[in-house]
């Protein structure tokens, strides 16, 4: 199918192969590999990206879906104000190790600013019970998406 | 992975989706938010050779309320449901069951219609829409519309009460009642909940008038039964404790268990019996 895309603010028009995963062709179609692949099952949020402000697995959505939409990748993210703030309070917390479920965990913790809503420690660990770590453990992680969701949110009133 | 190639057909209305589908015959499959279909195409479980993609018909994708009751379009999403405000105001239980499905990414794009259609033992839509007597429009080629009960359109795993050109084009559930609750409630360890019970009462004059307890995700299909529905009907507060009990306890033994990764017979017996008994009491209190 003939597509037309937006990713990261770039517009890409392309022919692409019904079948092709939107992770695939984020990765090696266009050399985006700040989303990564592991699972395969949207299960760990590794391949998490935004289709149209909308965070999705790019591991079970096909590139189709991506025609006529923006999509944003974590290399979309970086250098925003919003992306330095969020490094800071990721490494104040020790938030990262190995940093390879960074990209989808800063995605997600992204939507749920934009979402408005000032949210609880409970809250946060619902919203964020599809991203897997295996290594610096959740605490740090949650702490610090606590922090972030909030002073965004309080930022943006 | 790789998705094995087919080929993607966009419909632009419902008659259109349900002619191209006869026309594919078992080589092809409706096709909406994907996070059920993708995965079993992935995994190699099926093999399709064309995509029907009905995300893009009006009909589907619209929810109303009125008196008559709520009707929720097959392609709307779960997070279209979550955010809609009529819903969260009349059916907050509705939309508080909706937020615990899956995961974040899931919900952006799954469909409420998908889910039923899909008919995954584990089912929490399903479940609750037992216990609330929900109903499902079934659009057919011939161009009729039908309206069957949630009760019973789940025969097996993965089998839908529908030929395979009929689709799902609405979801029809009930206002909520003046003096009548739902309590849903789920224990989930990993994606899929171990179990998930809904509980629908009302009450009158602090007896029981109505009461309808749905099981899911211990057995191969969420399940009812009249008999613990009935058990509970006429509490009052001085029988709920050995009432609760009994029903608990009938719904445990009546339903048909199996071992499997989620735990044994015995422990699945086990949480059945708990969570009815803690749920329909929450439920039950509520109305009292």
């Amino acid at each position: 199918m003939e597509i037309a895309s937006v990713v990261n603010g770039k517009r890409h028009e392309m022919d692409v192969a019904d079948n092709t995963l939107l992770l695939d062709w984020l990765r090696t179609d266009l050399g985006l590999t700040g989303t990564k692949q592991s699972c395969e099952v949207q299960v760990c949020g590794v391949c998490t990206v935004l289709v149209d402000g909308v965070p999705v697995s790019g591991c079970t959505t096909l590139a189709v879906e991506a025609r006529d939409s923006e999509v944003t990748t974590i290399e979309g993210l970086r250098g925003t104000d919003f992306y330095l703030r969020a490094e800071e309070v990721f490494m104040r917390h020790s938030a990262v190790q190995c940093g390879f479920c960074s990209p989808g965990f800063i995605l997600t913790v992204y939507t749920l600013v934009n979402a408005g809503r000032t949210l609880s420690q409970d809250e946060i660990k619902e919203a964020l019970n599809g991203n897997l770590c295996r290594c610096t453990g959740y605490k740090s992680i949650i702490d610090a998406a606590f922090e972030i969701v909030n002073a965004e949110v309080a930022r943006k009133k | 992975m790789l998705v094995p190639p087919f080929e993607m057909h966009v419909a632009k209305s419902v008659e259109d989706a349900i002619l191209l589908r006869s026309e594919f015959g078992d080589d092809a499959s409706f096709y909406c938010g994907g996070t059920e279909l993708v995965l079993v195409m992935k995994l190699g479980l099926t093999d399709l050779a064309h995509l029907i993609d009905i995300k893009h018909v009006d009909e589907l994708r619209t929810i109303s309320i009125d008196d008559s009751g709520i009707r929720i379009g097959a392609a709307v999403t779960y997070r279209e449901i979550e955010n809609n405000p009529l819903l969260a105001a009349d059916r907050p239980e509705f939309v508080s069951m909706i937020s615990g499905i899956a995961n974040i990414r899931v919900r952006s794009v799954g469909t409420l219609g998908g889910n039923l259609a899909f008919a995954d033992p584990s089912s929490d839509p399903a479940t609750y829409l037992l216990a609330v007597g929900g109903e499902l429009e079934i659009g057919s080629a011939d161009g009729k519309r039908r309206i069957v009960p949630m009760d019973g359109f789940h025969t097996g795993p993965y089998q839908p009460n529908m030929q395979d050109n009929e689709m799902i084009v609405s979801v029809r559930l009930p206002r909520n009642v003046t003096g009548g609750v739902v309590v849903h409630e789920r224990m989930k360890l990993k994606e899929r909940p171990n179990i998930t019970v809904a509980v629908f009462a009302s009450a009158v004059k602090g007896k029981v008038t109505q009461a309808r307890v749905a099981v899911g995700s211990v057995g191969l299909v969420p399940v009812r039964f009249d008999e613990v529905d009935a058990t509970l009907v006429g509490i009052e507060a001085s029988t709920l404790d050995e009432r609760l009990l009994r029903a608990a306890t009938i719904a445990r033994d009546s339903i048909s268990l199996f071992d499997d990764a989620n735990g044994s017979v015995e422990y699945k017996r086990h949480l059945v019996d708990h969570f009815v008994q803690k749920v329909a009491r929450k439920a039950i209190e509520a109305v009292l």
